[in-house]
C-alpha cells in the first residue's frame, strides 16, 4: 500500500470527502448555462475579469462533443474550471419520505430504492441530494443524472482543456442556500415547476411541451401550480430563456451539485497535501516544542562544562594543596588515628574513687574490667558513670557476701570515653591478625 | 468500508497515543530531569572550585601544618623492610622502658605481625604481648615511659591483679612498622 493509497484512505477514514466536494465547488471558476440554442457563460463572483465580451453562442445540439467545442469558443483563455447547468430535462427527480439525517446514510439508502424509485431505467445513475442544508427534513426530492452523459461532457470537455467541476439542474442558477423560491423553468422541450425552501427541492414537477394541447393535462397543471403557490405564498418566478440570459453572475451555492470525477481527484489530490503539509507543519511543532528545552539545557551544560574546565585551570594549586592534605592524612591516618588509651588517667580516676581495695584492672580495647571491693558497690558505680573518663559503666559480676571491714566484693564493667577500635577496625582492614 | 476505516484510524492513533503517553512522555521527560539534575551537578562542581580557588592560601597553609605533623609522626614508627627486624626493634624498646621503670618482665611472647590492606598497605602491625611483675608504685612510671618512647608503642590491653604485694601484668602493646621507600 503506498503513501498516496494510505492518505486517501486516511481521508475517507477522517471524513474528508466534505471537504474535497467544497474545493471542487470553490475551484470552479465559471459556470455555462445550456440553454435551449444557447450556451450562456457567467463568471463566477469570485473569479476575475478576463475581458470577454462574448457571454454566448448559439447551438445547434446539445451533444457532449459539441457543447464541449462551443464552450471553448466562449470560455476565455486561462479559464478551465467548468460549472455546468443543464436543462432539467436532463435530471430525473424522485420524491421521497425517509427520516434520515445523514446525507450519506440517505443517498445509499435511495440508491438501494432506486429500481423502485425509477422502475425499468437500467442505466448507472448518478444521486444527488441537498448536504449542506442546515435544515433537515424527512421529505424532498433526489435528483438522478446518467453517469453516461456525465462521463461524455467531462472527456469532451477535458479534450479541449476544460474541467467540469460541478454540473446542475438549471433552474437553481443564481439560487443561495437559504433562499425560498417558486420557479417555472421553461424551455422547447419541458416545462419544470420547482418549489426550493432553504436548500431543499420540495416539489419537482415537469411537463412536457408538447402534452401543452392536452385539456386534461394542462388543467391538472394549472390547478396544481395554483395550489402550490396558495400554500407557498409567494409569487412564481417565471425562468424563461431569455431571462436566464439576463443573469450576470452565478452567486449560487452548492446544492445538488453532480462532481466531475476529475475534478474530485485533483481536489483530493490537493486536499491530501493540505493535509500533509498541516501533518509536517504539527509535527515540525512538536519537535521544535519537544527540542527547545533540551536544546536550551545542552547549552546551558555547554557553558558550565567551558567554565569548569576554565575553573580547573584555576584551582589547580588549590587542588594540588588540597591532594597532598588529603593524601598525608590518608597516608598516616593509620597511625594517627590508632586509638591511644590513656591508661595513666583512668588508674588516677579510679585511685580517687576506690583506696587499697581494687583487686584487678583489665583494659582491653576501650573495654575495662575493675573488681575489688567496696562499702557501696551502687554508689561506686554511679561515681563511676559521672566521671568523664568513663562511659557504659555496669556491674559485670553480682556482688558478693560481705567481707566485713572491706565490704561487698564488686565487678564494674565500662568503656574508656571516645575510644573506638572497631571503628579503627573497620577503616584499615588488616590482612591476617 | 469508510467506517472501518475510520474505526481503524482511530484505534491506530490510540494506541499511538497510549504508547506515547506510556512510553514516550515519561522517557522525555527523565531525559529533561537528568539534564536539570547535571545542570545542577555542574553548578554545585563550579561552587566547589570556586570555594577552592577562595581557599588556596588556606590549603597551602594546611600543607605545612600536615607536613609538620608528619615530621612528627614520622618518629612514631618502626622502619625497615624486614619485618623481623622491627619486631626486635619493638622489642628493644619494651625492654628498654622495663628497665626504666625497674619492672620485672615474666614472660616475653613472640612478635606477632598484621598487615594493613588497601590503600595502607605500606603499613604493619606490630603485636607483642607481656607478662610482667610490678610494685604499685612502679605503675605510673611504666605507663610514662611507655607513653615517651619513640618509635610509639600504643597499649591495646592492659591487666593488673593484685596478688599479695606483689602486683602482675600483661599488656599487649602495638607498633605501627612502615616500609621504608627505595
Amino acid at each position: 500500500m503506498g503513501i498516496h493509497e494510505i492518505i486517501s484512505r486516511t481521508l475517507e477514514g477522517l471524513n474528508l470527502r466534505s471537504r474535497v466536494n467544497k474545493l471542487v465547488h470553490e475551484q470552479s471558476q465559471a459556470s455555462l448555462i445550456v440553454l435551449d440554442q444557447q450556451l450562456h457563460y457567467l463568471p463566477k463572483k469570485s473569479s476575475k475579469n478576463t475581458g470577454s465580451c462574448i457571454t454566448r453562442i448559439m447551438l445547434a445540439d446539445h451533444s457532449a462533443s459539441y457543447l464541449a467545442k462551443v464552450a471553448r469558443e466562449l470560455v476565455p483563455v486561462g479559464i478551465n474550471k467548468i460549472e455546468i447547468y443543464l436543462p432539467p430535462a436532463e435530471f430525473l427527480a424522485t420524491p421521497y419520505q425517509l427520516n434520515i439525517s445523514n446525507s450519506k446514510l440517505l443517498k445509499s439508502a435511495l440508491k438501494l430504492q432506486q429500481i423502485t424509485f425509477l422502475p425499468g431505467f437500467e442505466e448507472d445513475l448518478l444521486l444527488s441530494v441537498n448536504e449542506e442544508s442546515s435544515e433537515k427534513s424527512a421529505a424532498g426530492v433526489a435528483l438522478w443524472l446518467r453517469a453516461e452523459r456525465m462521463q461524455a461532457l467531462e472527456s469532451a470537455f477535458e479534450e479541449q482543456g476544460l474541467s467540469v467541476q460541478v454540473v446542475r439542474p438549471r433552474p437553481l442558477v443564481g439560487l443561495l442556500q437559504e433562499q425560498q423560491m417558486l420557479c417555472v423553468d421553461i424551455d422547447s422541450v419541458q416545462k419544470t415547476l420547482l418549489y426550493y425552501d432553504k436548500g431543499h427541492i420540495v416539489q419537482w414537477q415537469s411537463k412536457a411541451i408538447q402534452d401543452s394541447n392536452n385539456i386534461h393535462m394542462h388543467e391538472e397543471w394549472e390547478s396544481w401550480q395554483s395550489n402550490i403557490q396558495k400554500k407557498v405564498k409567494g409569487s412564481l418566478d417565471q425562468r424563461t430563456q431569455e431571462s436566464y440570459t439576463q443573469i450576470t453572475e452565478d452567486k449560487s451555492e452548492k446544492s445538488f451539485c453532480f462532481l466531475g470525477v476529475a475534478a474530485q481527484e485533483k481536489a483530493a489530490f490537493l486536499v491530501n497535501g493540505w493535509i500533509q503539509r498541516r501533518l509536517i507543519q504539527i509535527f515540525a511543532a512538536l519537535t521544535v516544542m519537544i527540542i527547545l528545552p533540551f536544546l536550551g539545557n545542552s547549552v546551558q551544560l555547554y557553558l558550565l562544562e567551558k567554565k569548569i574546565a576554565q575553573l580547573q585551570e584555576e584551582s589547580a594549586e588549590a587542588r594540588a594543596s588540597q591532594n597532598e592534605v588529603l593524601f598525608l592524612e590518608e597516608y598516616w591516618s593509620a597511625m594517627s588515628t590508632y586509638p591511644r588509651q590513656d591508661i595513666t588517667s583512668a588508674l588516677q580516676a579510679l585511685n580517687t574513687l576506690i583506696t587499697d581495695s581494687l583487686s584487678s584492672f583489665t583494659l582491653n580495647r576501650g573495654v575495662v574490667d575493675i573488681s575489688g571491693y567496696s562499702q557501696n558497690p551502687a554508689l561506686l558505680i554511679q561515681q563511676l558513670a559521672q566521671n568523664p573518663e568513663f562511659a557504659n559503666v555496669g556491674q559485670s559480676r553480682s556482688s558478693s557476701g560481705s567481707s566485713g571491714e572491706r565490704g561487698d566484693r564488686f565487678g564494674i564493667r565500662m568503656n574508656l570515653r571516645d575510644i573506638d577500635f572497631n571503628r579503627w577496625d573497620a577503616e584499615h582492614p588488616q590482612l591476617q591478625r | 468500508m469508510i467506517t472501518k476505516e475510520r474505526y481503524r484510524i482511530i484505534l491506530f492513533s490510540s494506541l499511538l497515543i497510549l504508547l506515547v503517553i506510556i512510553y514516550v512522555i515519561p522517557w522525555v521527560w527523565s531525559l529533561y530531569h537528568r539534564q536539570l539534575l547535571e545542570i545542577s551537578q555542574s553548578e554545585q562542581r563550579i561552587q566547589r572550585y570556586e570555594k577552592l580557588i577562595e581557599d588556596t592560601e588556606l590549603l597551602q597553609e594546611r600543607v605545612l601544618t600536615k607536613q609538620r605533623e608528619v615530621d612528627a609522626f614520622s618518629d612514631w614508627a618502626f622502619k625497615g623492610n624486614n619485618q623481623a627486624l622491627m619486631g626486635t626493634s619493638l622489642q628493644q624498646t619494651l625492654r628498654k622502658v622495663v628497665d626504666a621503670s625497674g619492672v620485672t618482665i615474666r614472660e616475653m611472647s613472640v612478635t606477632r605481625f598484621s598487615k594493613l590492606e588497601g590503600r595502607n598497605e605500606s603499613w604493619t602491625l606490630i603485636l607483642q604481648d607481656m607478662s610482667f611483675a610490678l610494685e604499685e608504685k612502679q605503675i605510673l612510671s611504666f605507663l610514662k615511659e611507655l607513653e615517651a618512647q619513640r618509635p610509639k608503642l600504643f597499649i591495646t590491653t592492659f591487666s593488673l591483679q593484685q596478688n599479695r604485694r606483689q602486683i602482675n601484668g600483661n599488656l599487649t602493646v602495638v607498633g605501627f612498622g612502615l616500609e621504608a621507600v627505595e
